[in-house]
């Protein structure tokens, strides 16, 4: 495909002429500018003259088919055909694309067959005829998708008959996109510019391939091609889907009527409006339009189509999923139906029938990557472990199942009681949670393609996320994150999938907060900084920082002053209000009064209210912060030449205490660094990143053998930042240290949630609890080690059988001993153990 | 007593009080940089303790080093490859039929076009130099674990009857330095490597040891692992990468120790021997029945081996308090 694609390029770069009729070139002129009134006035005008010109009339049929008036455009089309001369093939086609509209398949179909037929019969062949071969070959892909590749052939072919012909380039590069091939797409798009760059049509496919790729650009773009042409009724219609997508329901709504205006009986935009309607809950005015979509096309399955794929992007999955049954029974070669049934099912957890879904999609259109790709991770499902719980089914990848079971077990089941009673929700169950040790297929699981930039998704019943395994140590906390997701589960179910996205996701990280000190994020100076600098969102516009993020790290600065939102709600308000607000955006159709409503206050004074708290809470940080940005002294300090005093050397600046103290500290001045790090700590003392004075002040006192600060200062650290590994795993050692192996063991739980896969972690877990004589505890350990595979097995198996066996469960103590000795035999302790065991005596004890 | 004798050849143990001689060749190569020449050289000492700790005699163990060994009282010569060649002729000459020679190459290695080679100070050594020094070496079991980089080949060339080779590397295409010799070193050294908890540590065991640690190292870091170790003990030529005692490759390393075995004096009671003939055979029951465990059903299987277990502890009791 991409050396096709390089040879129509090639093709284009060679020739320069135009073959167009010159009759029509203004006509065509006016038609790329939206002028269609104009643009059919002047065809007419040339039919006076010639009435019997098929070109003429086919062009009148387009025209009248591209505003709308599709009898008119039929009968123009069919007199064309009962003509003699060139432009049959295209007037053939308009004809089908009339039937199609109309859902008149059969009769389309026919046309489609009939134009393919030309390729073989016909003695010469134009680009237009060539086009409009490819174009009902394409079409006709639908009931054979191998025929997509002779539709990319036959374009080309047209392309290279006459290069200044766009339509098939755009053609093509719209083939290509519609198949998930943007790459090239995008290249396409962007040569076909270069050689008209004022073709709006052009625009809107590179609005399009950029749109694909994420990229802010495509507003741009689009708007662009609609200053060339602000009629071009796919353009508004690719408008509307973006302001959808950004949840800008008015805006979307005047780009679908702008549409309409020009086309009233553009069947995407009357589906862009249902969805709107829909998304609005508006289900008169949505009634309305399906009526009058399916008056127009009763077999209009993409209707329910496109409101299955839009609502999903609105989380409304149950929704979607209804929406895309109704397109397949509407109509049973919808692969684009299927796709979306079968997403929407997998999302649900509905495994097996989404799985049947895909397969059926894919067997009709293969060419679909997040089918594809969603089919192929399905296929790994078989090597995946699911369990049931009393609330959950768990599904874990077989190779870390025993290693992580236990854990999540514990975890979700602790989350589920302390949501429970805190929402006094139940969801529904039971609430399927999976992770993916490869974070491509959690991508895939999530967006239908690799790259996805999260840790975390949740379906409402299905939670889907990155098993530890996906990531470097240290670089999430895996506990925090299905904790975070849990807390969506009971969000979208109360509020039925309703709530905005600002307010679940801070809630989610204020209830990571609430489960344990350190989780869920903490402050940072590049998050106050943002708001010294006026970058961060009013309440009131927080939303935006997560659908329409301005600069790079808004979306994390927004999750974590969304999480301070709710701190300071249920401060002032109390928790119930948050509670009643998440039941109240089911029903409403104004979800922007809600929260205000319970608050009993306006959107003004909720900004003006929390601006005071953040400058409250975070005062003193804020004040040294601002000195830094007011004397732009950022920069790194340079060695000192005279050893500075803390005193008189910028005392009120945060990040000139905090560099001149790891400056120091490297060069191994402790005394010296320490009043440097201890200045930065109390001008910021609520930041505890991985670059923060904790750790430097820990590790300083470490070194000087002041084990007492060093454990001060790590309790400080964790209780902020729970996901620094190192400081957990010193801290347990520490608190060994002095004697107290509950705390120890207590740190190294916690450093399981950041990276569980070292066995020295488990080995030092159960030697804490096996003193304090957990045993239950030891035998969770020691499985967990053994899930990691250890060299010495047998080892590992007569320690899990020893903890089994003061944990008084005898018969696994037995289990676990035959296991040891059938590694090695003559392994003197087990063999005692086994001894024991059989004669039913306590073993003695000989714990690793 | 013949039949006494030719019970404790089998059992691996000589009834001799001179029993069969380990003889140990430890080659420290060039380290190009400090960290590697202070890594190589540290493993090279561990080896050698981990040798003396063993019972092999200071006087079979040859140590050739690129650098010196401070923490190492024995006199070392440079490891150049006249010196290796000289260094396996006089060990050549002092084995007696029967007697087990290691070799262990630590450092770095490259691909040559006839295989691969050794860095040394000086003339590299290749895979085919060192198969023509060993060649003489015919009634001697010989062990060569090669740790480097580019190893690979070496298991062609010295592959053979009574021949172990281990190579860190699968091939000489990978050819980025080795984490495999740190944790083979380690085997003989640190707990967790006796799997069989017979309190020794196998050719196979450490292969296994090092094999492992060295890919959960790599998984640590979430590296693409560049080295693919291999054993070959069957003289076929083909490397495994998870030999076992039941696999093609394994045997063979499985029942050869770095540990000198103990002499046992003759005389030995009648009562153990017939003790340690029922151990033995006991084991040997065991064996057999993991080997059909696949076409066991589970719990037939486990109470099969329970049975042989139970008898085999006691036993061990009884051979314990005999003193054994």
């Amino acid at each position: 495909m991409k050396k096709l694609v390089a040879l129509i390029l090639l093709g284009f770069t060679q020739l320069g002429y135009a073959a167009i009729d010159p009759r029509l070139e203004q006509v065509q002129e006016l038609r790329l500018a939206g002028n269609y009134p104009a643009a059919i006035e002047r065809v007419q005008n040339e039919l006076a003259a010639a009435p019997n010109d098929s070109l003429l009339l086919n062009e009148l049929g387009e025209l009248r088919l591209e505003t709308g008036d599709l009898d008119a455009a039929a009968t123009r089309l069919r007199e064309a055909l009962e003509l003699p001369g060139a432009g049959r093939l295209l007037a053939q086609l308009n004809l089908a694309e009339v039937h199609r509209q109309r859902g008149e398949w059969q009769q389309a179909e026919s046309l489609w067959r009939e134009i393919r037929q030309a390729y073989q019969t016909a003695p010469s062949l134009s680009a237009r005829d060539l086009f409009a071969i490819a174009s009902a070959t394409r079409h006709l892909g639908r009931s054979d998708p191998q025929l997509f590749k002779d539709a990319v052939r036959l374009y080309d072919q047209a392309s290279r008959k006459d290069p200044a012909y766009l339509d098939a380039g755009i053609a093509l590069g719209e083939l290509l996109l519609e198949k998930y091939n943007n790459e090239e797409a995008s290249v396409l798009f962007k040569e076909l510019l270069t050689i008209d760059d004022k073709d709006p049509r052009a625009l809107l496919g590179l609005a399009r391939s950029q749109h694909f790729d994420y990229s802010s650009e495509a507003v741009a773009t689009a708007l662009r091609a609609l200053s060339l042409n602000p009629n071009l009724v796919p353009t508004r219609v690719f408008m509307a889907r973006l302001f959808i997508e950004l949840e800008e329901y008015g805006d979307a709504r005047r780009e679908a009527e702008l549409a309409l205006e020009i086309n009233p009986v553009s069947l995407e935009a009357l589906a862009l409006l249902g969805v709107i309607d829909h998304l609005e809950r508006n289900p008169g005015q949505f009634a309305a339009i399906e009526q009058r979509v399916l008056a127009l096309n009763p077999r209009y399955a993409d209707f329910y189509a496109t409101l299955a794929e839009l609502v999903a992007q609105n989380r409304l999955y149950r929704d979607a999923e209804k929406f895309a049954q109704r397109a397949v029974q509407l109509d049973p070669q919808s692969w684009r139906g299927y796709g979306l049934l079968g997403i929407n099912q997998l999302r649900l957890g509905q495994i097996e029938a989404g799985r049947a879904s895909l397969e059926r999609s894919f067997a009709g259109d293969p060419y679909n990557a997040w089918i594809k790709n969603t089919l192929q991770l399905a296929d790994t499902f078989n090597d995946y472990v699911q369990t049931g719980q009393s609330h959950f089914s768990v599904v874990l990848h077989r190779d870390e199942h025993a290693l992580l079971e236990p854990y999540i077990h514990d975890l979700v089941e602790q989350a589920y009681q302390q949501l429970q009673k805190r929402y006094r929700h139940q969801p529904d169950e039971p609430i399927r949670v999976e992770l993916y040790p490869d974070h491509a297929d959690f991508s895939v699981r999530s967006v239908g393609q690799a790259g996805v930039g999260l840790l975390g998704v949740c379906f409402g019943p299905v939670v889907a996320m990155d098993s530890p395994a996906a990531r470097a140590r240290g670089e999430f906390n895996w506990g925090s994150t299905l904790w975070h997701e849990l807390a969506h589960v009971f969000h979208l179910s109360m509020s039925g999938n309703r709530v905005p996205r600002w307010f679940s996701e801070g809630l989610a990280v204020y209830e990571e907060r609430k489960a344990r000190p350190g989780w869920g994020g903490d402050v940072s100076p590049d998050f106050l900084l943002a708001y010294l600098d006026g970058r961060l969102l009013p309440v009131s516009q927080l939303d935006n920082g997560f659908v329409r993020p301005s600069y790079p790290d808004q979306v994390i600065h927004s999750y974590f002053q969304a999480s301070l939102v709710f701190e300071f709600i249920e401060q002032r308000w109390g928790f119930d209000v948050i509670r009643t607000s998440l039941n109240a955006y089911r029903d409403s159709k104004d979800p922007d009064a809600v929260l205000l409503q319970q608050l009993q206050i306006d959107s003004a004074e909720l900004d003006t209210a929390f601006d005071d708290y953040l400058q409250t809470r975070y005062a003193t940080a804020l004040a040294a912060l601002r000195k830094d940005a007011d004397a732009n002294a950022q920069d790194a300090p340079t060695q000192p030449s005279q050893p500075p005093n803390v005193e008189t050397a910028l005392p009120d600046k945060y990040f000139e205490q905090l560099e001149l103290g790891q400056l120091l500290f490297d060069q191994d001045q402790l005394e010296l660094a320490e009043s440097f790090l201890q200045r930065a700590q109390q001008l910021f003392p609520e930041y505890a990143g991985n670059d923060s004075s904790y750790w430097f002040l820990a590790t300083l006192y470490l070194r000087q053998e002041n084990y007492a600060q060093a454990e001060a200062q790590l309790e400080q650290l964790i209780a902020i930042n729970a996901e620094h590994y190192p400081a957990l795993l010193e801290l347990a050692k520490l608190r060994a240290k002095r004697g107290d192996n509950a705390a120890a063991a207590a740190a190294l739980e916690r450093a399981i949630y950041i990276y569980p896969y070292e066995i020295e972690l488990h080995q030092e877990l159960a030697g804490y609890q096996a003193s304090l004589g957990n045993w239950d505890q030891v035998a969770r350990a020691r499985r967990a080690l053994l899930a990691l595979d250890p060299v010495d097995r047998a080892e590992a198996f007569y320690q899990l059988a020893l903890a089994y066996e003061r944990a008084g469960n005898r018969s696994s103590a037995h289990e676990q001993i035959l296991y040891a000795l059938e590694i090695a035999p003559n392994f003197q302790r087990a063999q005692e153990l086994l001894l024991a065991l059989r004669a039913s005596t306590p073993a003695a004890m000989e714990l690793q | 007593m013949k039949l006494c004798a030719i019970l404790l050849l089998w059992l691996g143990v000589t009834p001799f009080a001179q029993a069969l001689q380990h003889h140990l060749l430890i080659i420290n190569g060039i380290g190009g940089i400090d960290a590697y020449r202070d890594l190589f050289a540290t493993r090279s000492t561990q080896m050698y303790q981990s040798a003396i700790a063993a019972g092999i005699d200071a006087g079979n163990i040859t140590l050739l080093s690129a650098t010196a060994l401070p923490d190492v009282s024995q006199p070392h010569r440079v490891s150049d490859k006249p010196t290796i060649m000289q260094a396996l002729q006089e060990i050549g000459t002092r084995a007696q039929a029967g007697d087990r020679v290691f070799v262990i190459l630590i450092g770095h290695g490259n691909p040559r076009a006839d295989g691969a080679a050794f860095n040394l100070p000086g003339p590299d050594i290749s895979a085919a130099d060192l198969a023509a020094a060993l060649a003489t070496l015919q009634d001697q079991l010989v062990v060569v674990v090669n740790t480097a980089s580019a190893s690979g080949p070496f298991i062609d060339a010295l592959s053979g009857d009574q021949r172990i080779v281990i190579t860190a590397t699968s091939s000489g295409r990978e050819y980025y330095a080795t984490l495999f010799g740190d944790y083979f070193v380690a085997a003989f050294a640190a707990t967790g490597a006796d799997t069989d908890k017979d309190e020794r540590v196998s050719m196979l065991e450490a292969f296994a040891f090092a094999r492992r640690e060295t890919q959960r190292e790599y998984d640590k870091e979430k590296q693409l692992s560049t080295e693919h170790a291999l054993l070959d003990d069957n003289g076929d030529g083909v490397g495994s990468r998870e030999p076992g005692e039941f696999e093609a490759d394994g045997a063979l390393a499985n029942r050869v120790f770095l540990q000198q075995p103990a002499s046992l004096a003759l005389g030995a009671s009648a009562q153990m021997v017939e003790l340690t003939r029922r151990k033995q055979a006991l084991e040997q029951s065991i064996s057999e029945l993991k080997r059909q465990r696949e076409n066991l059903p589970r719990d037939d299987y486990y109470a099969r081996l329970e049975t042989l277990l139970v008898d085999l502890a006691l036993l061990s009791r009884e051979i314990r308090a005999l003193g054994g």
